[in-house]
Parts: C-alpha cells; structure tokens; sequence
C-alpha cells in the first residue's frame, strides 16, 4: 500500500471511529436516566455495541499509522476529531436521542454491508462481525421511529423537532475527505455518494411513513474537521480522567 | 414497566468439567488426574490427553489443550466453556509454547480481556512455558458454533439457547423461543437486549415470570 492510500484509509477510518465513539458517549449518558428500565438497558447495550465497535476500528487506524487507540481518544483536542456534528450534539429529548440513532443505524448499515465486501481484508472483516450486531440496533431504532412519529400529537411533534435539527447535519457522514477516490478506486470504501443516495432511499420513506414530513433544507457543515462548541463540553467529559495523569497505568 | 427477573437458577450439578481452581499459587501439578469431562462432543480421551514426560521434559499436546480449555468457563455463564461457547478457533502446541486462537463473539464484550487471561492461567497450569492468546476477526463468531452439549447447558442454566440460523436472518431474529424451564414457547420478548450484550430479556406467560435468551448472532 503506497503512503497516500495509506493516509486515506486512516483518515476515513477514524472518522468512522470518531463517530462511533460520539455516539456511544453520548447514548450512555443515559445510562440511569432513560424513561423506562428496559430502554435504559437497552441504550447502554448500543452504547456498548457503539464503542465496541469504535475499537475495532480505531485498531484497524493503528495497524496502518501505529497511532495508540488510546492516546487517539483521550488526548486530541477537538480539532484534531474527524467526527461528524450530528453525533456530537446533546442526547436532548428521547425523541432527538432515538431518530438519531435511527438515522445512524440506517447509515451504517447501509455502510457495513459495502464495507464486508471490501478489498481491505481488515475492513471486510471487521465489518462481516458488526452488521448482524447493527442489525439489532436498526430494528430497536426503527421501531420507536415508528412508535413516537405515530404515537401522540406531542411524540410526533417532537420527532419532527428532532429531525428539523438533525436533517441538515446528516449530509455531512456522506461528505468527502481528501484521499476519498483513491479509496474508491481500490475498492477498500464504499462511494459515498452512492451511499448516500442508499440511505435516502430508505430513511425517507420510513420518516414519511412515520408521519414526519417536509423539513429545513439548509445546508449543514461540510467538513469533519468542524466542529460544534458540543464537542469541546463532551471531550472535557470524556477526557477529564485520563488528562488528570497522563502517566497513570488503568 | 419493571420486568422482575426471578434469580438464575442454580446451576446444575452438570456432569463432570468441574473447573479446576485457577488461583494463582493453586495451580495442579503438571500431571495431576485431570477432572473426566462430560460426554458428548468434544470428548477427549484423558489418558491420551494428559501432558507427559519425556526424558525429563514435558510434552505438551494439542488434545490436553484443548481438554484444559474445556475447562475454562466464560465469566458471564460460568457452566458454559470456552469450547463450548465456540470462541476458541485453534490450538497450536509448540513444545511447551501454546498459542490459542480465539475469535470475539460480540464486538464490544468486555468479557474479552478476562477470557484471555483465564486460558492464559489454566494453560500455564497445565504446564505450558509460555502461552499466547491470539484474537482474529474472521470468520465472524456466530451463536451457531455454540455446541449441542453448550446448549443443553445454557437451557439448564435457565438461559434459553439460540435458534441455528446458518446466516438467515429471519430465522435469526423470528424464530421460536422456548421457556428453558416449562419449554413453552407462550412467550412474549420483552427486550431485545439484556444484562449483557449477548442476552434479550422474555417473559413466560406459562410460568408468569421472565427468563433470558442468549441472543442468536
């Protein structure tokens, strides 16, 4: 692998690390919290799965830069994060929390099933552990997509307040990084615009059918190495622990 | 809706693969009688399995191994084994160097780093110099390659075994799960997931009182 493949591939790695990691810390801060048991469990279980997951890629980026899994999540700055703003934003109300994970559940998804047929054999396997484990993720969240978009005037009301914010911040997990075509090319990553056209064609229906509608189509942010003043208030969080001594052993 | 999970049941007095302490300063002597296994598959043959001296030096072999990791139980269902429960993928012996295989069985089990440590002690007692765990992706783990004797045992434990699916997810996600105490299957899922990450959470309408499957994957 020639050193510009190289740099593509970690780059598009851990930004899907990156997104993994927001999304799991941002769901177990429900953790306690959720309005029934069973979601509760069911929310640190996919908060679990998340970062699982967020392992095994960030291991997939230190077997190509040798970068330490450990220093990448506890000790870049905000700036130096390649995660997309939609999963950094606050869990918010159920409602945010749950179309969230459904609009993400359909995008990866969508993006493991390229993915197991990589020609980077590391991504393919990875992917082919993850999907059937997604699987239960996607149907959790599709359920209570349907469950809140039908339910009362107010679940519905808040559903679409959810998808007023995260809509236009969902086009940035199909944006393009540099290095992108190279991957194309070698088949190691999906085309992202193809992917994006796959998860429109099954998100839309599925909000239409849940009885959200027409939403803001202002264009969101571009450019993964952007963030939201979110991600500064969550890394302060997540980090706090592991800067308060560098040198300690876990 | 508070689903009141009536305490595990005890574990059975199961034939047998009573775990050999795995304190450390508690290990058996090298060629100490092994405990007999239970029938069924994965039998060895303990007389043949049992590491031997030879000219004053010990020989290690593949079967003892693999009889020793019969042993080792997953922390999270401790009547289930290593072997049982399908992680363990290869046994290499190299005169007293082991290297064992294992594959993961959901991406973010943490029970992992513990599992890998337990084949690390037993195999050391067992009498191996140095030993090497090594974890690989592929082929993905699959609820599939838990044994028939690791599904009778799950179901005496009172957690409901996982459908075969060979891949198919319809059959995966939708097939009939039986109660593992009455065997109904007049049985409602309550939650999709559990106290651990391979565990959904049902109820028995014929008992009137949950029980735990272990998820298909």
């Amino acid at each position: 692998m020639n050193d510009d493949l190289r740099a593509a591939l970690a780059a598009r790695l851990l930004a899907t690390a990156d997104d993994e990691l927001m999304l799991a810390h941002r769901n177990a801060e429900w953790t306690g919290h959720a309005p029934i048991l069973e979601e509760d469990i069911a929310l640190a279980n996919i908060a679990q799965d998340e970062l699982g997951h967020a392992s095994i890629w960030y291991g997939l980026v230190e077997e190509l830069t040798g970068q330490d899994p450990d220093r990448l999540v506890f000790f870049r700055d905000a700036g130096e994060y390649r995660s997309a703003q939609m999963v950094e934003q606050p869990r918010g109300d159920w409602a945010f929390t749950m179309l969230r994970q459904y609009l993400f559940d359909a995008y990866e998804m969508a993006l493991l099933a390229r993915l197991a047929g990589s020609a980077y054999q590391p991504v393919a396997d990875a992917a082919a552990r993850m999907r059937n484990e997604e699987l239960y993720h996607y149907r959790h969240s599709s359920a209570w997509l349907r469950r809140l978009g039908l339910g009362t005037a107010e679940s519905n009301r808040r559903m679409q307040a959810a998808l007023d914010v995260l809509w236009p911040l969902a086009g940035q997990l199909f944006s393009p990084q540099p290095g992108d075509a190279l991957l194309n090319v070698e088949g190691y990553w999906p085309d992202l615009n193809e992917l994006r056209q796959a998860w429109s064609g099954v998100v839309i229906p599925a909000l239409e059918e849940a009885g959200l509608g027409e939403t803001a189509s202002a264009a969101g942010p571009d450019d993964r190495r952007v963030h939201s003043a979110h991600l500064d208030t969550l890394l302060a969080d997540m980090q706090m622990v592991a800067r308060a001594d560098e040198e300690a052993v876990w | 809706m508070v689903v009141k999970l009536s305490p595990s049941p005890p574990a059975p007095p199961h034939s047998g693969a009573q775990a050999v302490p795995q304190g450390e300063g508690n290990f058996p002597e090298p060629n100490a009688p092994t405990s007999p296994l239970p029938a069924g598959e994965g039998r060895v043959d303990m007389a043949a399995a049992n590491p031997t001296w030879s000219e004053g030096r010990l020989t290690l072999t593949s079967d003892a191994v693999w009889a020793a990791l019969h042993e080792v139980m997953d922390p999270e269902i401790p009547v289930l084994s290593l072997v049982d429960l399908g992680v363990v993928r290869e046994v290499t012996v190299s005169g007293d160097v082991v290297t064992v295989t294992m594959t993961p069985t959901f991406s973010g089990c943490p029970a992992l780093v513990e599992m890998q440590r337990l084949i690390e002690v037993r195999l050391l007692a067992l009498g191996a110099a140095s030993v090497a765990v090594n974890t690989v992706l592929a082929p993905a783990w699959s609820s599939d390659w838990i044994s028939d004797e690791g599904r009778r045992k799950l179901k005496a434990f009172g957690l409901a075994p996982p459908p075969v699916h060979g891949g198919d997810v319809q059959i995966m996600l939708f097939d009939v799960v039986r109660c593992p105490r009455c065997n109904s299957d007049d049985v409602l899922v309550r939650n999709t997931f559990g106290s651990t990450l391979c565990r959904a959470i049902y109820y028995c309408n014929r008992c009137q009182d949950a029980f735990e499957q272990f998820k298909p994957l």
